[in-house]
């Protein structure tokens, strides 16, 4: 069985690319989304609103094996017209699940210098958001802003300050939780707090 | 029992939604008057947008673009989960929507008979009445060419 996509998909996918641009104008801040469309297991539908709001027949998806069924490809195909690709490292979107393994973001596409905008985005499913594990500074951050995920691990943390060493290349991070959504972009600054 | 109507590869679905989308869409709307009261989803709501067609010149050498046609396509889910499609030219959104659901309807056993007996069968009718109609229009004007026999000197 096919799950709905948005309803109305002019006006649902509008606000739901608002509600996703925000997150990433703002890192850390948490923006609801995706109360207003159906989604197949385990696809969170916050994370499909980013699907079919970002993906299209240009965009190739890379999804988890834990997300990784017959459903989701045959929504992400019908409703975005998105190939599904078995290579991580020809995704321009990846969505995962946090707790499980995804390939390491080094080995995602990180754009290039002349051509930053050809790089991954990686979305991961969390349970939820708890301030703690970190503080995010820089671009859209007025002085420093507290952040943390649940379910994510310090060598997550480690390289995301990686991947923000690469800058102006390297990966962006949506997190999607139920209905809500916050975003990690490479040009944030990490600190990681000591409790982590 | 499904369709009696079939393409000539024996694809029963394909006929009926060839029979749906090209029916004229007041015929449609006076056939499908108690269809369209059946419950469902809209998995896509109608949508208007652009296919390119494409020609061979007599039907042979390269493909190229003969120009755009507006379609306007559906996608509905019924109660029971079954799926409908629909492809129509033009820009009417009722008119997909009901041949969406006029789809999904006959896929099931419980109305594709009925469906198939109030709404296609006469749709199907009404389409090949038409086009004999062309046909013996065209058939009227024909003209065959000969050569007249010359003389020998």
């Amino acid at each position: 069985m096919t799950e709905r996509g948005f309803l109305d998909v002019a006006v649902q996918s509008a606000h739901a690319f608002r509600a996703i641009m925000q997150a990433v104008a703002r890192p850390g801040r948490v923006l609801e989304l995706g109360s207003d469309l159906e989604a197949p297991d385990p696809l969170l539908s916050s994370a499909a609103a980013v699907a079919l709001t970002l993906c299209d027949f240009q965009t190739p998806i890379w999804l988890a094996p834990e997300l990784r069924n017959e459903n989701v490809i045959h929504y992400l195909r019908f409703h975005a017209g998105a190939p599904v690709t078995d290579e991580p490292g020809k995704a321009q979107f990846l969505f995962a699940m946090a707790g499980e393994t995804w390939p390491a973001p080094a080995l995602l596409m990180q754009g290039t210098h002349e051509y930053p905008d050809r790089s991954a985005t990686l979305v991961i499913q969390v349970a939820g958001f708890a301030p703690g594990d970190v503080v995010l500074s820089g671009p859209g951050i007025l002085s420093s802003e507290p952040f943390g995920v649940a379910g994510l691990n310090t060598s997550f943390w480690a390289a995301m300050v990686e991947n923000h060493a690469r800058f102006p290349i390297g990966i962006d991070v949506i997190f999607a939780a139920p209905g809500l959504v916050a975003a990690l972009p490479r040009a944030t600054e990490i600190r990681l707090l000591e409790s982590v | 029992m499904q369709s009696q109507i079939q393409t000539s590869a024996g694809n029963s679905r394909a006929a009926w939604m060839r029979v749906l989308s090209q029916s004229d869409w007041r015929d449609l709307e006076s056939y499908a008057k108690e269809v369209a009261g059946t419950p469902h989803d809209l998995l896509r709501a109608p949508e208007t947008g652009l296919v390119m067609l494409r020609g061979r010149m007599g039907a042979t050498g390269a493909a190229f673009n003969l120009g755009e046609a507006t379609v306007t396509r559906c996608a509905v889910r019924l109660v029971d989960g079954t799926e409908g499609h629909a492809y129509v030219m033009g820009r009417n959104a009722a008119h997909a929507r009901l041949a969406a659901l006029c789809d999904a309807l006959l896929q099931g056993k419980d109305f594709g008979t009925a469906v198939s007996e109030m709404v296609i069968a006469p749709l199907e009718a009404k389409l090949q009445a038409a086009h004999v109609e062309t046909s013996t229009k065209a058939a009227a004007t024909k003209v065959d060419f000969f050569t007249m026999v010359r003389g020998d000197d």
